[in-house]
């Protein structure tokens, strides 16, 4: 195991919190990008945040960041006061926002030692650093190369090498994988895994179920509100719902007459999977069998599964008020 | 402190890596002044006339060798009538004709005011004035050292501090500022607006840099290249143009210093309104055209309507050319330099402060 972050050696205080989030608010023009975010998140947890485009995670990450400040409400992260002390905490997070963001135009090795210098990683120690980042990222052989010629997972790769080169204590990552190959993202997630082992505090957003299932807790944020914060595991249990799969062919697109079957909670089309939640398999399952066959739609086989993350999220998403 | 020194090291590292940007930004000062400094002239020279000498004296013979022997006129047409006055300048094969009357040599012998006509194109104002008034100096110059005619009644015209009236000594200081501006507005627009463009502006303030250690990392590499740039043409203007330096180093420092700074304030307040590259590109140039035709640069600011010429109050590209002119040509001491330092350094201040502030704003 590499060590990368190594703050567990300071701070043997297990449950201690990182982040602590009480009620933000922030408004932009007449829509609410975030309506009373209140969170605590514990040092050395991973934590995922996961909703849609536009539900208030990037704002969330770049009002802890300082880049955006908040209409109300405050934070603290690493015992600091976001309202007060927000360039000390600039030195103790590493940030990596969703484009890609770092000189094109330079190599890997001058973008690296930029970023240290800008944090004032003394010299000795930046090219310890420098050597256990190339080893985990494998970069080491490109280092010469400009930035601009290194395929998506490698940039990403920099991008978190240049997030962490100041060893910082939260690391706050706004949908890192988003375009990158499902092997680079797989090793993306090791190395998350082993900075949150030696005690760094991760805060993720993503699109991807899979990687939720590796957070340690996940959060569902929708309209700039937390639905639901609990393991990736507790979650669907949380919800009493079954979900019935029917396969086939020729289903509709478009479903607004089967949520009006009594006792059908949301529907998820996924290619030739439909996923119905509901109450209980016998109330809906004749009525919604009919709806797809008079549509012409022909069901191969039925069977009930437990929820997963994406359909409570969906099912959330539903019954979430003002939401039509 | 440190981190402005290590923004300046990136900085660097990016101009250097871009060989194609690196010769554009030192080549094309100097392209520019070798072409502009011959295109960009006021002298005429070559300008073909037709002479008509109806007198064919000796004494006419005379101004006519004259006019041959000039490097200023090419005698196309020499006939001793006036049929063909009006077509050769109708045709445009001549855009000047010098018609010498019947009895010019006897009126010049007897004492009597002798009397040439001169008729031009007045197409191109211009060059027709200036060669009109190249030929009336030839003219004058004829009757001067024959001594015939009133002496008393010719002018002498003297310039002082360009004797020979070369454009290129007017014109060269001139380009040597507008060189300045386009390295150091331009670029510094650019380059700022590169940052927010690709994101990395929001990257660098989320480590724990000061605005003002950000600005200044991004605006003394170029004050540098401003620098280079400058000496480079400097060189070749005294070297190649052999354009005469009278006055003070010191006062033409110090004047470059200060226009250099408004220069790259300028730059900085076009990459705080603008959010692309594109934008920032139009913007500079938006300013850079209307510094050159309202500094007087290239059409006297005297010639201008009154409400423009107040405009060009605001132009610091107007001071800083004439402090360079006054500088080279004429040797003027720093103290009657001070009502173009006053205002320059007031606008330079003023753009500084309204740049900041909207960096400020925006970050």
């Amino acid at each position: 195991m590499f060590v990368l972050g190594a703050h567990r050696a300071n701070d043997e205080t297990g449950d201690a919190m990182s982040i602590l989030i009480d009620d933000i608010h922030k408004t932009y023009g007449a829509q609410g990008a975030l309506a009373g975010v209140t969170l605590s998140i514990r040092e050395g947890e991973r934590f995922g945040l996961i909703g849609p485009d536009g539900a208030g995670k990037s704002s969330l990450m770049r009002i802890l960041c300082g880049l955006i400040r908040a209409d109300r409400g405050s934070f603290t992260l690493c015992g600091l006061d976001g309202n007060r002390d927000l360039r000390a905490i600039k030195s103790s997070i590493g940030y990596m926002p969703q484009r890609f963001s770092l000189y094109p135009d330079l190599t890997v090795a001058e973008n690296l030692r930029f970023f240290a210098d800008l944090f004032t990683v003394p010299r000795r120690e930046r090219d310890e650093r420098l050597e256990r980042l190339y080893r985990f990222s494998r970069l080491k052989p490109f280092a010469a190369r400009r930035a601009a010629a290194l395929s998506g997972g490698m940039k990403q790769k920099l991008a978190l090498s240049c997030a962490l080169i100041h060893t910082p204590r939260v690391l706050i990552l706004d949908e890192p994988t988003t375009g990158v190959d499902p092997v680079s993202r797989r090793e993306f997630w090791d190395i998350l895994s082993e900075l949150s082992r030696d005690g760094t505090t991760i805060l993720v957003s993503t699109p991807y179920m899979d990687e939720a299932a590796r957070c340690d807790r996940i959060a569902f944020i929708h309209h700039g509100r937390l639905l639901a914060v609990d393991t990736p595991a507790g979650i669907p249990g949380r919800f009493p719902l079954t979900i019935l799969e029917f396969r086939g062919r020729r289903f509709p697109v478009r479903h607004d007459d089967m949520l009006r079957v009594r006792g059908v909670a949301s529907v998820r089309l996924l290619g030739d999977r439909l996923r119905v939640a509901c109450e209980s398999r016998e109330a809906v399952e004749r009525a919604v069998r009919d709806m797809l066959e008079r549509s012409g739609a022909e069901i191969l086989s039925v069977r009930t599964d437990t929820p997963s993350i994406e359909d409570t999220f969906v099912h959330l998403m539903h019954e979430e008020p003002g939401h039509v | 402190m440190k981190r402005i020194l290590h923004m300046i090291r990136k900085e660097f590292l990016q101009i250097f890596s871009d060989r194609a940007m690196l010769s554009i930004i030192f080549g094309m000062p100097i392209i520019q002044l070798f072409v502009l400094g011959y295109a960009i002239t006021t002298d005429v020279t070559n300008v073909a006339i037709a002479i008509h000498d109806m007198d064919r004296s000796q004494e006419s013979r005379m101004l006519i060798d004259r006019f041959l022997n000039s490097k200023w006129f090419r005698v196309i047409e020499y006939d001793s009538d006036l049929v063909r006055r009006q077509a050769v300048i109708d045709t445009g094969d001549a855009l000047l004709t010098v018609s010498i009357p019947e009895g010019f040599g006897a009126d010049a012998g007897n004492g009597r005011p002798p009397e040439a006509s001169l008729v031009i194109d007045g197409v191109d104002s211009n060059t027709a004035l200036i060669a009109a008034g190249y030929a009336r100096t030839i003219i004058m110059r004829h009757f001067q050292e024959a001594g015939s005619g009133d002496l008393r009644d010719l002018v002498r015209v003297r310039a002082l501090y360009n004797p020979a009236l070369e454009s290129r000594f007017t014109i060269v200081p001139g380009i040597i500022a507008l060189l300045m501006t386009i390295v150091a507005t331009l670029l510094t627009a650019l380059g700022l607006v590169r940052e927010r463009e690709i994101g990395t502006l929001e990257q660098l303030n989320v480590t724990p840099i000061h605005p003002l250690q950000l600005i200044l990392g991004k605006i003394i590499p170029f004050a540098v290249l401003g620098a280079i740039a400058f000496g480079l043409s400097m060189t070749v203007a005294i070297v190649w143009f052999e354009v005469p330096m009278t006055g003070s180093w010191t006062a033409l420092v110090l004047f470059t210093g200060v226009y250099l700074l408004t220069a790259l304030a300028m730059g900085m307040f076009v990459s705080t309104v603008t959010s692309t590259q594109q934008q920032a590109l139009f913007l500079a140039w938006f300013i850079l055209i209307m510094s050159v035709l309202m500094s007087g640069f290239m059409f006297p600011i005297s010639n201008m309507p009154l409400v423009l010429q107040y405009v060009t109050f605001g132009i610091p590209l107007r001071y800083y050319i004439t402090a360079l002119r006054e500088i080279m040509l004429k040797g003027t001491e720093m103290r009657y330099l001070l009502d173009q330092l006053m205002p320059l350094s007031g606008i330079c201040v003023a753009i500084l402060a309204i740049s900041a502030g909207l960096v400020h704003k925006r970050s």
